[in-house]
């Protein structure tokens, strides 16, 4: 639970991203963000 | 990995979805929730990337429609928080049934969120909430959705009909959210 407090300092970098990047490219960020929450949650 | 069509019956309504199955024999299950105007495919069928990748990683995922939305029996327009959070219940209820699965997620995107939310608070078969969201919510909250309602007794936002009743059935929930004990992550953009 702490680990995931960290996670959202790297949600504001994926914020920026989005301006730089195509929406698919955001797509693979928030898939790769949801399975590490997943893997250390469940 | 296999891929299966899944059906439920709420209050004599068919419930259709499809569940992604991992190669393991016990996993833990992924339930999206789709937002307002959508459906178990996602906008250009994104959730059904999200589900493959997130069976290869050795997760099973289940999306279907909720009233109202692509295969679902029911009529859009008797659609309300209340009607939604009943079709997540009996989703939930019948895949708790199924002994191959050993811990419960849901992921909500955009007005899932708050759907999601509701539920973990009143539900504890589910061991963790992902939020994909977007602003509609929000909007409601803040009124601008709420004046539109109020001069023509329904809002449009992006081309999809807010109806007078599925707000004011929303805003009853919304203190409930305090009472969620498990992990909750959010992803706040526009992505999907």
């Amino acid at each position: 639970m702490e680990n995931l407090l960290e996670y959202p300092k790297k949600l504001e970098i994926l914020e920026d991203l989005d301006h730089f990047f195509t929406k698919q490219s955001a797509q693979e960020k928030v898939i790769s963000i949801t399975l590490a929450w997943l893997k250390e949650c469940l | 990995m296999v891929e299966k069509p899944a059906t439920f019956k709420c209050e004599n309504e068919q419930i259709i979805g499809i569940l992604h199955l991992p190669e393991n024999q016990k996993f833990s299950l992924i339930i999206i929730v789709h937002r307002l105007n959508s459906n178990k495919l996602g906008s250009h069928s994104f959730f059904v990337r999200v589900a493959r990748e997130f069976a290869k990683n050795g997760f099973g995922v289940l999306r279907f429609d909720f009233r109202g939305s692509e295969d679902f029996e029911g009529n859009y327009e008797n659609q309300t928080v209340t009607s939604i959070l009943k079709n997540l219940e009996t989703v939930i209820s019948n895949v708790s049934e199924i002994r191959e699965i050993e811990k419960i997620c849901l992921i909500e995107h955009s007005r899932g969120v708050y759907l999601s939310l509701l539920q973990t608070s009143r539900d504890e078969r589910i061991d963790c909430v992902i939020v994909w969201c977007e602003s509609i919510q929000e909007k409601i909250l803040k009124g601008i959705i709420l004046d539109e309602i109020k001069r023509n007794g329904y809002a449009i936002f992006r081309n999809f009909l807010i109806t007078k009743k599925y707000v004011e059935d929303y805003l009853k929930y919304y203190l409930d959210f305090k009472k969620i004990k498990v992990p909750l992550g959010f992803i706040y953009g526009e992505f999907a």
